[in-house]
């Protein structure tokens, strides 16, 4: 079993949640936001002494909800902090950037770090695409494009042009090309079975988050291995993420309250705003192109604000509580899913960020013995689709 | 647009052709498959008159005495040129087209300006790709959107003939032209070698070999699309060929405004 320590770098500190999207800045404090980039920055180096795997951080924008707009950034200073962590960019919103840029600057990481990106070729949510201001209709197209075009681009070995229904480029040879080959494992979000199938195909890691039940991750999983071997591979554990909302604690109780504390200015605060915008996306394109999608991300994003910890605890869709009840709770997932990450999710909402360390320094001392090994298998290669 | 069926008389022989449209001329080089016109064809008639001479034997002409090699052939083509374009010409050719306009190339540089190559056969090292597959999947292979395929008029008769008897007849079937590839360093044009993201009967390999050996050669994917690219995506193939005719190699500049990325 392997672990990834994410970090959505969340503005921390806001009195009272926005109702209307984007959340005017003048909000932001930039002598402030100086201080907790810095701890943040700290803290997801400080991950690798305390035994997790990766680092991963996302991209999001127009938002106190994430301070990354571009975690290629954060993922830059990680190389440097850090010596033998994945880097886990999970991911950039493919669809909004361009797919060049993407190329060069996920093949800069891959090689300044010796080879430890995975890469993540993400969709976004809903909002996002008001932020950049392109037509959420096409996001998926745009991503099927962009993800063939930046594969392209890490392996083709001639100056090449590309010309696609999103993307036209006359002249491609990036410097510096990815060191993995043939290119770095790629990761896409399985939220439901269809984009569960859509990573498949397209030979990538699965990444799973927030799912209501450990059910449904298993539906889920079931997509992704069922479309694999469809189309001619066969992931392994070391091909699944499942992301969880951790936190770890002395005592279970004070696990509880502190997540409950955290999770309710996540939910109420962080997220209410960009609920808003989401529903808009929602209800006036086809971000979704089914409506069972579509029903399924509303109706997730309304068990997540209303669900209680004991709820997600009992569900077994967060880890909460003292290292004995977190590795009982992994177990449990684990083999349920077959899972081969968990990606951690600890700084929720404005839990104090010393917790959070103390919680890593829990799961280094306690829960990551008991666990580690679980589920061996070895570094994920992702073989090349085949057009 | 409208295309006026023709007929040159060559020393050799007669040549049907079809012609069409306005602007500087482009010289179009078929498939194995024959001469099928589609929406590609007219776009670019837009803005050059497009010759496309049918190769001798398919689509029910004839053959013509001493012209059974690809070399043989493409001498042929630029009696052609001399004769109805003139000194030379831009040349697209498909398929077994641009096989066949490599060699014209190599055998009449100067009758060859720009050179444009969709999927060309004749360089298919070990023998990969191919059109050796069951109809069903030759068909997928062939076209990712056949219900872009043009109305084909022709008598069934004639398909089968292209496809069963002519197909093999200037070349044997060799996969890789190996005079031909001795020769490519010859070719002085500006070429655009464009190549579908679906393809699968020209191989990968086949860009390789153009791209290293031909001095000047710019290859070019186009999204979406199988073998035959100016079927599935004739807006894509055809507005990147054009402004290649038009610019020659300042197409690698970007003449357009873009708001967005």
């Amino acid at each position: 079993m392997r672990f990834t320590f994410f970090h959505l770098m969340p503005w921390d500190r806001f009195s009272a949640p926005e109702e209307h999207w984007p959340v005017k800045n003048t909000y932001f404090d930039p002598v402030e936001a100086t201080k907790l980039y810095r701890i943040y920055i700290d803290t997801m180096a400080y991950a690798e002494e305390c035994g997790w795997d990766g680092i991963g951080c996302n991209e999001h924008h127009f938002s106190p909800y994430g301070m990354m707009n571009n975690c290629n950034l954060i993922g830059a200073m990680l190389t440097e902090k850090t010596k033998k962590s994945k880097i886990c960019m999970f991911g950039n919103l493919v669809p909004l950037l361009n797919p060049i840029r993407v190329a060069e600057e996920y093949a800069m990481l891959d090689v300044i770090s010796g080879g430890r990106l995975m890469a993540g070729f993400l969709r976004g949510i809903p909002h996002e695409y008001i932020a950049y201001n392109v037509n959420p209709d096409e996001s998926r197209s745009r991503l099927n494009e962009a993800t063939q075009l930046i594969k392209k681009a890490w392996t083709e070995p001639d100056p090449f042009g590309w010309e696609g229904k999103h993307y036209q480029f006359r002249s491609v040879s990036i410097w510096p090309r990815p060191i993995q080959q043939p290119h770095p494992p790629i990761m896409m979000s399985g939220g439901n079975e269809d984009s569960a199938r859509y990573a498949a195909r397209n030979h990538a890691m699965l990444g799973i988050n927030f799912i209501p039940n450990l059910a449904k991750g298993r539906k889920i999983i079931e997509a992704y291995l069922d479309e694999a071997k469809l189309v001619g591979w066969s992931p392994g554990p070391e091909h699944i993420f499942i992301t969880l909302h951790t936190c770890i604690a002395e005592a279970d109780d004070v696990a509880i309250e502190t997540l409950k504390s955290g999770a309710n200015y996540f939910n109420s605060t962080l997220m209410n705003v960009q609920r808003n915008a989401q529903q808009i996306v929602l209800q006036k394109t086809r971000f979704y192109q089914s409506k069972k999608n579509r029903e399924f991300f509303v109706e997730r994003l309304k068990k997540a604000k209303s669900r209680t910890i004991e709820e997600a605890i009992f569900d077994g869709t967060v880890l909460c509580g003292k290292p004995e009840t977190v590795v009982k709770q992994i177990k449990r997932a684990q083999a349920e899913l077959g899972f081969g990450w968990i990606n951690t999710n600890m700084k929720i909402g404005n839990i104090h960020n010393d917790v959070v360390t103390k919680g890593m320094e829990l799961f280094r001392d306690f829960v990551a013995p008991e666990v580690r090994d679980i589920q061996k298998s070895p570094d994920p290669v992702v073989p090349m689709a085949v057009a | 647009m409208d295309f006026e069926k023709k007929v040159t008389k060559l020393e050799k022989g007669d040549i049907s052709y079809y012609v069409g449209g306005e602007g500087a001329p482009l010289l179009y080089l078929h498939g194995a498959g024959g001469l099928l016109i589609s929406k590609a064809h007219e776009l670019l008639a837009v803005n050059h008159r497009v010759y496309m001479p049918i190769t001798p034997g398919y689509d029910g002409t004839s053959f013509i005495d001493g012209v059974g090699s690809m070399s043989e052939l493409s001498n042929l083509t630029a009696d052609f040129i001399a004769i109805e374009i003139g000194d030379g010409c831009d040349v697209l050719g498909h398929s077994f087209g641009g096989w066949h306009a490599c060699w014209l190339a190599v055998n009449h540089p100067a009758k060859v300006e720009l050179l444009v190559l969709e999927a060309p056969a004749g360089f298919r090292p070990g023998g990969k790709g191919g059109l050796d597959h069951p109809p069903d999947e030759l068909a997928r292979r062939l076209m990712a959107y056949p219900e872009n395929r043009p109305k084909d008029d022709r008598p069934l008769e004639i398909i089968k003939s292209n496809r069963d008897n002519i197909r093999l007849y200037y070349h044997g079937g060799m996969p890789l032209d190996e005079e031909l590839f001795g020769r490519l360093g010859e070719i002085e044009s500006s070429t655009l070698l464009v190549y579908g993201t679906l393809e699968s009967i020209v191989p990968i390999e086949t860009c390789r070999i153009l791209k290293e050996k031909i001095p000047r050669l710019f290859l070019h994917y186009v999204y979406d699309a199988a073998h035959t690219i100016e079927v599935d995506q004739p807006e894509r193939l055809t507005g990147l060929v054009s402004d290649f005719l038009e610019r020659g190699e300042a197409f690698l500049v970007n003449n357009r405004t873009v708001t967005s990325i």
